[in-house]
């Protein structure tokens, strides 16, 4: 049982090869011959094995313009008074996110945006599209927000 | 580049953006938030948003919540950009921010995150096998993955806060242990011997779960 104690007190640093070499042969011998330390050895690589693989977590997709509008509509709240300046700053930032997030989902659904000639017009119906799809507020002039909330 | 940023935004936003947020240094993003320049603050969260949410999520577990984490640090860093101290780096102080605000939204959330643990908990034996003992999958490989997830969630949840922060951002975030003691603003002896109680509560919390999963086989 002292033996165990042992490896459990240094488990982390046994692992993360932290331990004098003697230390560690010591331990290796007594892994070999106890089935409980080897358990909970083989548990505990696997729970860091998972902690490495949180490391390549990823934003969901459109979190960017997600944060976007919700920077803006709650700026907009905020400083709910005539014409909030965030609101004529981010206002931009979020037609320009409804083109990639258009963009983005002409790519993913294949319908061939790529062959377009008229770009530009082509860009206004998927901003259009996406904008609704996403809730982004109307907006009344070019730079101009209007908050319907 | 920046005039062209600026007339042609329908376009050229977008496709260069990332280019753009990647060339801008913290004092330029600095001085563009503080003139309010529209292009910035969409590059500044271009750069950062990654940062910000996958910290908060190493503190909250939940995407939807590291989201709106990471919307309230976008607000406080474009509001308090004026005050900020120009002896860190942008990215030490969008850190600080972002780990604030995470512990604030443990704290508030402490109640309602015990309830879900507890349902999640209950579901997931109901769920499994009908019976209230789910069986191991196999000899070696004792936890599914996700309830191993849970085992290790739950330890780390029950860290002391500066003990699960330095733990979050050494070992998920992979700082040093200088950009650690910026960004707790403690010593670098006090952010080692954070790190290592962190890992000694960790693995005694961790052997209990293993120990009591064995011991109801
Ligand atoms: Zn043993």
């Amino acid at each position: 049982m002292k033996h165990c104690e042992l490896l459990q007190k240094d488990l982390f640093a046994y692992v993360e090869n932290e331990l004098s070499p003697v230390r560690i042969q010591h331990l290796d011998q007594h892994i070999s011959e106890c089935a409980e330390c080897n358990r909970i050895l083989a548990e505990f690589r696997s729970v860091l094995t998972l902690m490495e693989e949180q490391r390549s977590v990823e934003p969901r997709p459109f979190a960017e313009t997600r944060i976007l509008q919700g920077i803006e509509s709650r700026l907009a709240k905020r400083q709910k008074s005539v014409n909030p300046l965030f609101a004529r700053i981010l206002q931009p930032a979020l037609i320009s996110f409804g083109v990639a997030a258009a963009l983005a989902l002409g790519f993913f659904l294949g319908t061939g945006f790529a062959d377009t000639h008229s770009q530009y017009s082509q860009n206004n119906e998927m901003i259009e599209s996406v904008r609704s799809d996403l809730n982004v507020p109307e907006f009344m002039t070019d730079d101009l927000f209007i908050f319907t909330e | 580049m920046q005039e062209c940023i600026t007339n042609d935004r329908h376009n050229i936003i977008i496709l260069n953006l990332s280019f753009y947020s990647e060339l801008m240094t913290d004092q330029e993003l600095i001085t563009g938030i503080l003139n309010h320049d529209k292009p910035v603050i969409q590059a500044l969260v271009n750069k950062y948003h990654k940062q910000v949410i996958k910290t908060a999520f190493y503190f909250v577990h939940d995407m939807d919540d590291a989201e709106d984490i990471a919307q309230d640090v976008c607000i406080e860093i474009l509001e308090k950009v004026g005050h900020f101290n120009r002896t860190a780096t942008l990215s030490t102080w969008i850190y600080r921010v972002t780990v604030n605000k995470s512990l604030n939204f443990v704290r508030k959330n402490k109640r309602k995150q015990l309830v879900q643990q507890f349902e999640s908990f209950f579901y997931k034996k109901d769920g499994k096998s009908g019976n209230a003992m789910a069986e191991p999958s196999s000899d070696d490989n004792l936890f599914e993955n996700n309830e191993r997830k849970q085992i290790l969630d739950t330890a780390i949840n029950s860290l002391p806060e500066n003990q699960k922060t330095a733990f979050i951002l050494s070992k998920y975030e992979e700082l040093s242990y200088k950009e650690i003691t910026e960004i707790m603003n403690l010593s670098l002896a006090s952010v080692e011997s954070l790190l290592q109680r962190a890992k000694q509560n960790l693995q005694k919390k961790l052997i209990v779960q293993f120990s009591e999963y064995s011991n109801r086989k």
